[in-house]
């Protein structure tokens, strides 16, 4: 089966015994899809809640800490994953259209943001270490204790949750690799692109949960 | 995949150890889990005859106090995440959902094929942790004892963790199934009641496990790293843990107690040759009972010291899950009603289990109570409830169904006489092990004890015999199913005479299930009023 | 029969420019609007923005617009239970009493390891004894041992908690550093409490040896055992020994429900 190509042009698929049709693999694989980004906004939400709880009770505390953060870099990933989503989008509907080198070029932006929003993270993270203002029992910054006791709290959170975001935002890359090679091998069509339109679900939404992250931890505080 | 050889069944076609071992079939796969959950029901049960051992009398007889705190432990994580949890979804739910769908698999084999060595894996973490110094925190992994103590209650986290994912991933599974495999003729309206309830379950594993996994990885993170919410001296709130760890384990147990429902709901019709009462009703109060699931969880922190406005709102909110639970008692009491009613295993068991799990469930409304459950919080009162209903629910549930699809799963008949016998001595004996427990709760024996005030001992003692007759019940059980399995009388393709499209195929079903492409023509229950 | 069985939706171009433009704009408009302040409003207007952000990527980026209202229902339902899980966390938290947070300023750490300290405090004295009784209160060991160490506190009958007034029978000695011995580690049913300070330690392990007969005494021998030196002048404590900085159980029921 290695050289056999389908009517556009691509590696031909097979879809599982069990399934009637492509399409019918297509959409139940779809189908599982949400439902795995149903669990995954499960899996964050615990994360919220502890935030929302402490932010109204420490309020003071948690503005202060807030501030130290900086939002300049925040806004810029907030457009970093804004534009990859918009760049996964171009990928899937070149697939879509059998447009190959359209889908790879679109496959690499993607990849190319992904890595820019972790440089800038990796920024944030290390200023941050620099100067002692780090989570829980590791805070090490007197001053920021000092004004704001519950500031080690405020930075357990912070770091939780921009990290499980960053570790989602790292396996996304890892999958856009994935696809790439995939597209290099002429695999992804109009007749079958299904990884992809699953991979791109999966980005949009760790797109969604950074929406609500940057206002949340570096705007409102 | 093709077609199976005729007269081979999943059984022997593929042949060979890898082949079971990296299969994608979902009745493979179902078997695997069965085999594994029954491994784990005798060690869990290994746990529990060793924590009535101690208690037979106040003394130390068995174990310390500190190793008493690991038993009781182990007992808990080990049946809830590795037995009760994935007993019916997992091991009849697996094998049978695709063949009442008319379906040839579930909707992602590999994801299924990946959810089993994924509990395979969490087990064996579990079980690692009795080499590293055990875990002594209850199965409630309670803060701040969780975030201190020196056992190795980290690597236990990680294993519940874990364990999470594989039952995320059946759900998913299951769900994406009854979605898209469904045969044609087969609407909502003409789904299986155990269909259902599976479904209605997975909903519940999708939407409540990740919390919990999460919640656990917090435990873990505060105990290894010191970034931590629910330690005060870092800021957080011990009370906060106890929400997100019931957010997710009070509708838990609607996981367990669903798929039971769901095979009650099979086995009743079928034996009393009538179809269910109220079909669409008994498919709403699926549904009503898992919503509500998510809204009560708080009624296990009554005495936590969360506010008493949230407290009163739990309080009411939980008297609300009796409603449905209570629609689905009197249909299937209904559905009996001037039925044929046929005495076999898997009837004796469904008995056993509207009797005990109305008990369960009654005593459910007296702990929600708020005024009451202050007294009756933390005593045994609580350990009978759920005994009742996740035993007495949920075990007699699975029992019933393992009966009911026994000659479906291995083509073989199992010694009739003999079942009763077990399941008669597994009723009487829980009865006596568990109806003890409610007596010692209302007088003020605390939960998770080593030890008792002397008043208490004649009740300890019989609940401590009452458990070896189950240990009986049970033992007998495994003998006369290990020489079904081996040496039973043949089944025919529906010996319970069903008219669910599990029993159209033959017993065991071939690899692809169906040997031609079934098609619905006829509801779940239409059973035309026959008399023996 | 859902619509999407058959029908691959392709983005068109168009759409997808105008909703990366649409997301720009708001994602502008939230880092403007974080100038001013709306007190309260603050986070309901930014976590508005977001919501409208966060719909342009569900609707057409993943497709939601042009998809069938199971996978609509299956998301969505999502947020749904998400709202619940904070609604009633929520309630809980803000029904409580402002008194119980903490003011600005002041924090956990210093009420924790606060009380007194003593010179020699392995040597029983009149003030030690009037702190170890303060401690025995406080700590709830009355609870299982009895307001007059008898072992009948509610909590220890049903344990056999241990009668202070016995000369015998204590399975680790009866000198003070015996005592402070199981005060550290357990004993059975007894708990441990490293997290109380090693004055209320010493403290309690003296006024409990008071409720019974003259107790042996502890020699340097013994004392080695948590790193004192009686021949020095405060025994060398402060090395070596651990205190854990947790909250007491006193303040924690002071905290949570007295008030």
């Amino acid at each position: 089966m290695a050289g056999s190509v389908d009517t556009e042009g691509f590696k031909e698929h097979h879809p599982a015994h069990h399934f009637k049709d492509a399409d019918h693999e297509f959409f139940t694989v779809k189908n599982g899809m949400w439902l795995f980004m149903l669990q995954e906004i499960l899996f964050f939400a615990p994360l919220f809640v502890a935030y929302f709880t402490f932010k109204f009770i420490y309020f003071e505390d948690f503005q202060y800490s807030a501030a130290k953060l900086d939002w300049k870099l925040g806004a810029v990933n907030t457009v970093i994953l804004i534009v990859s989503s918009f760049t996964v989008v171009r990928a899937v509907v070149a697939a879509q259209r059998g447009n190959n080198e359209g889908l790879i070029e679109n496959l690499i932006y993607t990849i190319i943001c992904g890595f820019g929003f972790m440089i800038v993270k990796a920024i944030e993270y290390s200023s941050k270490i620099a100067d002692g203002v780090l989570p829980g029992a590791w805070m090490n910054n007197a001053a920021l204790v000092e004004a704001a006791p519950q500031a080690p709290l405020f930075y357990s959170l912070y770091f939780m949750m921009t990290g499980l975001h960053a570790l989602h935002v790292a396996v996304g890359i890892g999958l856009f690799a994935w696809l790439l090679l995939k597209a290099k091998r002429r695999e992804l069509g109009p007749k079958y692109y299904t990884p992809l339109e699953m991979t791109g679900l999966y980005w949009h939404f760790v797109d969604l949960v950074w929406i609500y992250l940057f206002p949340l931890l570096y705007l409102v505080g | 995949m093709h077609h199976s050889p005729e007269g081979t069944t999943y059984l022997n076609y593929p042949k060979g150890l890898m082949s079971w071992l990296v299969t994608l079939d979902h009745k493979r796969i179902g078997m695997m889990y069965l085999a594994s959950v029954l491994f784990f029901f005798f060690v869990g049960g290994v746990f529990a005859l060793t924590i009535r051992l101690e208690l037979f009398t106040p003394e130390q007889n068995l174990l310390t106090a500190d190793q008493y705190n690991q038993a009781f432990t182990y007992h808990g994580v080990i049946m809830v995440f590795l037995v009760i949890i994935p007993m019916i979804p997992a091991a009849i739910g697996n094998f049978v959902l695709p063949l009442m769908l008319g379906a040839k698999d579930v909707a992602f084999p590999r994801m299924n094929l990946a959810s089993y060595y994924i509990f395979v894996a969490a087990s064996v973490m579990a079980v690692a942790t009795m080499f590293f110094g055990g875990v002594d925190t209850g199965w409630t992994f309670y803060t701040p004892y969780s975030t201190q103590t020196q056992t190795a209650t980290t690597l236990m986290l990680c294993a519940a963790f874990v364990a999470g994912f594989s039952s995320i991933f059946t759900g998913l599974n299951f769900m994406a199934t009854v979605h898209k495999l469904r045969a044609p003729g087969q609407g909502w309206g003409q789904l299986p009641l155990f269909v259902w309830a599976i479904y209605a379950t997975s909903v519940i594993q999708v939407l409540a496990t990740p919390v919990l996994g999460l919640t656990l990885a917090l435990v873990a993170l505060e105990r290894v790293a010191g970034v931590g919410i629910f330690d005060p001296a870092l800021g957080g709130d011990p009370v906060l843990f106890q929400h997100f760890f019931w957010f997710y384990s009070h509708p838990a147990v609607y996981i367990m107690i669903l798929p039971a429902m769901g095979v009650i709901n099979e086995v009743i019709p079928v034996f009393s040759r009538k179809p269910i009462f109220g079909y669409k009703a008994m498919a709403a109060a699926i549904f009503g009972i898992a919503l509500v699931a998510f809204a009560v969880w708080g009624h296990h922190m009554f005495t936590s010291g969360q506010t008493a406005l949230v407290n009163m709102l739990f309080s009411l909110i939980t008297m609300f899950v009796a409603v449905p639970t209570g629609i689905k008692v009197f249909s299937w009491i209904a559905t009996m009603y001037k039925g044929s009613i046929h005495f076999d295993a898997p009837m004796i068991y469904a008995f056993a289990f509207l009797f005990v799990f109305v008990i369960g469930g009654l005593t459910g409304v007296v702990l929600a109570t708020l005024g009451a459950d202050i007294h009756f919080h933390d005593t045994y009162y609580v350990v009978a409830h759920f005994h009742y209903v996740m035993v007495g629910g949920t075990l007699f549930g699975f029992m019933a169904g393992l009966h009911y699809w026994w000659p479906k799963f291995f083509g073989k008949m199992f010694n009739s006489f003999l079942a009763k016998l077990s399941a008669v001595l597994i009723l009487i004996g829980f009865n006596v092990t568990f109806f003890p427990q409610f007596i010692l709760g209302i007088q003020g024996m605390p939960r998770r004890y080593w030890s008792y005030i002397p008043e208490f001992t004649a009740l300890n003692q019989l609940s401590t015999i009452g458990s070896f007759v189950i240990a009986l019940g049970f033992f007998l059980a495994l003998g006369y199913l290990t020489h079904s399995f081996f040496f039973g009388k043949k089944a025919g393709s529906n010996p319970w005479r069903a008219l669910t499209l599990e029993w159209e195929s033959e017993s065991p079903p071939p690899l692809e299930n169906f040997r031609f492409d079934p098609v619905v023509t006829h509801g779940p229950y239409e059973f035309k009023g026959e008399r023996v | 029969m859902s619509k999407d069985q058959h029908h691959h939706h392709i983005l068109a171009n168009s759409t997808s420019l105008k909703v990366l433009l649409f997301l720009f704009v708001f994602t502008f408009l939230t880092v403007f609007i974080a100038r001013f302040d709306f007190g309260a409003l603050n986070f309901p207007i930014a976590m508005l923005i977001a919501s409208a952000k966060a719909m342009a990527v569900m609707l057409y980026f993943m497709g939601l617009k042009y998809d069938d209202n199971q996978n609509r229902a299956i998301f969505f339902s999502g947020f749904a239970f998400f709202g619940l899980f904070v609604f009633f966390v929520a309630v809980d938290f803000f029904a409580r009493p402002s008194s119980q947070m903490p003011p600005r300023g002041q924090s956990f750490f210093a009420e924790v390891t606060g009380g007194p300290s003593f010179e020699r405090p392995w040597e029983v004295s009149e003030e030690i004894l009037a702190y170890g009784r303060e401690v025995y209160f406080d700590q709830a060991c009355h609870t299982c041992h009895g307001d007059e160490g008898f072992g009948d506190g509610i909590a220890g009958i049903a344990i056999g908690a241990r009668s202070f007034h016995d000369g015998e029978g204590w399975k680790n000695g009866r000198r003070p550093s015996d005592v402070y011995k199981t005060l550290m580690e357990g004993l059975g049913a007894m708990p441990a409490y490293p997290t109380i300070s090693v004055a209320a330690r010493w403290a309690v392990s003296h006024f409990v040896l008071d409720f019974g007969p003259e107790p042996p005494a502890d020699d340097a021998e013994s004392l080695a055992r948590f790193g004192i030196d009686p021949s020095l002048a405060d025994g060398g404590l402060g090395s070596g020994e651990e205190e854990r900085a947790t909250i007491p159980v006193d303040f924690a029921i002071e905290r949570y429900i007295l008030r």
